[in-house]
């Protein structure tokens, strides 16, 4: 329980808040994939084909909250 | 396969002959010093239906020309043409606004390989939406076999993969992330065409026998990216991947971009670089060696098995043409890429320069 408080403080205070109208630099093309879907997909399909590693490439997406 | 595809269209117009969504078309053409060229054009729609639904279909293929040497002598005299053929249908539902849970659904199909696979996602903003949680769920079950044979004789190849990921927001410059995915692949993972040459040690004779993997793998994915805005203009991002799987291939990968926007946003300049390196799996060997008689159980000629490294460097630009043509918003973007690939210990391959040149459009209606 102290752990989770910990974790949560710890996440709550880090660089404190973060107000709707203050995201607008986070959902900047620049510092979204989605706006790069197809460019991205591309380039995955080409190193797949070429490496013996995969996984972990950002399928899930998301984080700025600027939806 | 014209049928279902025409039908989907249709369906895909009625429903959303009057919505808000986005139209995307990207080509790429790789070309390498190995006689590989590949060109791949891939179209996609994406669609709201209603406050809470966006459906989306997609369309890609691989046109495959290849003359490189491992390929002559593994699979054909001269190389060989083919192509891929590769669709996406799918559908996110916003039953809430931090909440999306999608579903989508990706056949492709060649000459050789048959998949069919199914992705689902959930992820939820927590923490005032600074904290983005998903996980996804992807299963592909596919069929390998060689061109012309009845497809009785191919084999079945399964992959399950699980993925997790954490963003979270730093402050209102910075954006980090953590994913971490397990995929586990049963079945044939060797290719039916390629042959190893194995040298019988007392006669010194060599015989050619087929690629023999294990049938199972697990393999783990974990990376960390972050990306920040170096004001108003200037942004950069680097990631780094850590790759292990069973098979013994642990591979590091490293990446950065630096981009920059001009004129209000309507002219995005970037530069990127990504370096990789890979250590070859336990039971590869440059040239195999037994007993007069004897195959080693595990034998592969893959160059992708190697120990390997490479460097891509990139440069893009991208247009952001404003409302015009009937669309709310039009981007153009030009990318080109230089790829420098070593293979440490295959035989047949020291190493192949590829440059990609690609260019798209997406259009906002």
């Amino acid at each position: 329980m102290i752990r989770v408080i910990v974790v949560a403080v710890f996440l709550t205070s880090c660089g404190g808040s973060v107000k709707p109208w203050q995201r607008e630099t986070l959902s900047h093309p620049c510092m979204v994939d989605e706006s790069r879907a197809e460019e991205l997909r591309a380039r995955l399909h080409m190193l797949v084909a070429r490496e013996a590693s995969q996984g972990a490439a950002g399928a899930a997406g998301g984080g700025c909250g600027c939806r | 396969m014209r049928l279902p595809l025409t039908a989907v269209l249709l369906a895909w117009s009625a429903a959303t002959a009057y919505a808000d969504g986005r139209a995307a078309t990207w080509v790429s053409v790789y070309s390498d010093d190995d006689d590989l060229t590949v060109v791949s054009p891939q179209l996609s729609v994406r669609s709201d239906v209603g406050q809470e639904v966006e459906v989306e279909a997609g369309y890609d293929v691989d046109i495959i020309s290849a003359a490189s040497i491992d390929v002559v002598t593994a699979a054909s005299p001269r190389g060989y043409e083919e192509r891929r053929h590769g669709l996406t249908l799918g559908a996110t539902w916003r039953p809430a606004l931090a909440t999306t849970l999608s579903l989508s659904y990706f056949p492709s199909w060649e000459a050789d390989y048959r998949s069919h696979g199914v992705l689902a996602l959930a992820s939820r903003e927590w923490i005032d939406r600074r904290l983005t949680t998903a996980v996804d769920l992807r299963v592909t079950l596919d069929r390998v076999g060689r061109a012309g044979e009845p497809s009785q004789s191919w084999r079945d190849l399964q992959q399950l993969a699980v993925g997790s990921t954490a963003a979270w927001v730093f402050d209102r410059w910075t954006i980090g992330r953590v994913i971490y995915q397990l995929t586990r692949n049963d079945g044939f993972m060797a290719s039916p065409y390629r042959f190893v040459d194995v040298t019988w040690t007392d006669t010194g004779m060599e015989v050619s026998v087929p690629e023999a993997v294990p049938d199972g793998r697990t393999r783990h994915a974990v990376s960390a990216n972050l990306r920040r805005a170096l004001g108003k203009r200037l942004f950069a991002s680097g990631s780094y991947r850590l790759y292990a799987d069973s098979w013994g291939v642990v591979s590091h990968t490293g990446e950065v971009e630096v981009q920059r926007t001009f004129d209000w946003d309507r002219l995005i300049v970037g530069i990127g670089a990504r370096g990789y390196r890979q250590a070859a799996a336990d039971f590869y060997e440059r040239s195999y060696q037994a007993a007069t008689g004897q195959f080693p159980e595990l034998r592969a000629a893959d160059k992708m098995l190697a120990e390997s490294w490479s460097v891509l460097g990139s440069a893009r630009g991208e247009v952001n043409l404003g409302a015009v043509l009937g669309f709310r918003a039009l981007r153009l973007t030009l990318k080109l890429e230089y790829l420098d690939q070593h293979f440490i210990d295959f035989e047949l391959l020291d190493g192949r320069r590829g440059l990609i040149g690609a260019m798209g459009a997406t259009a906002e209606y």
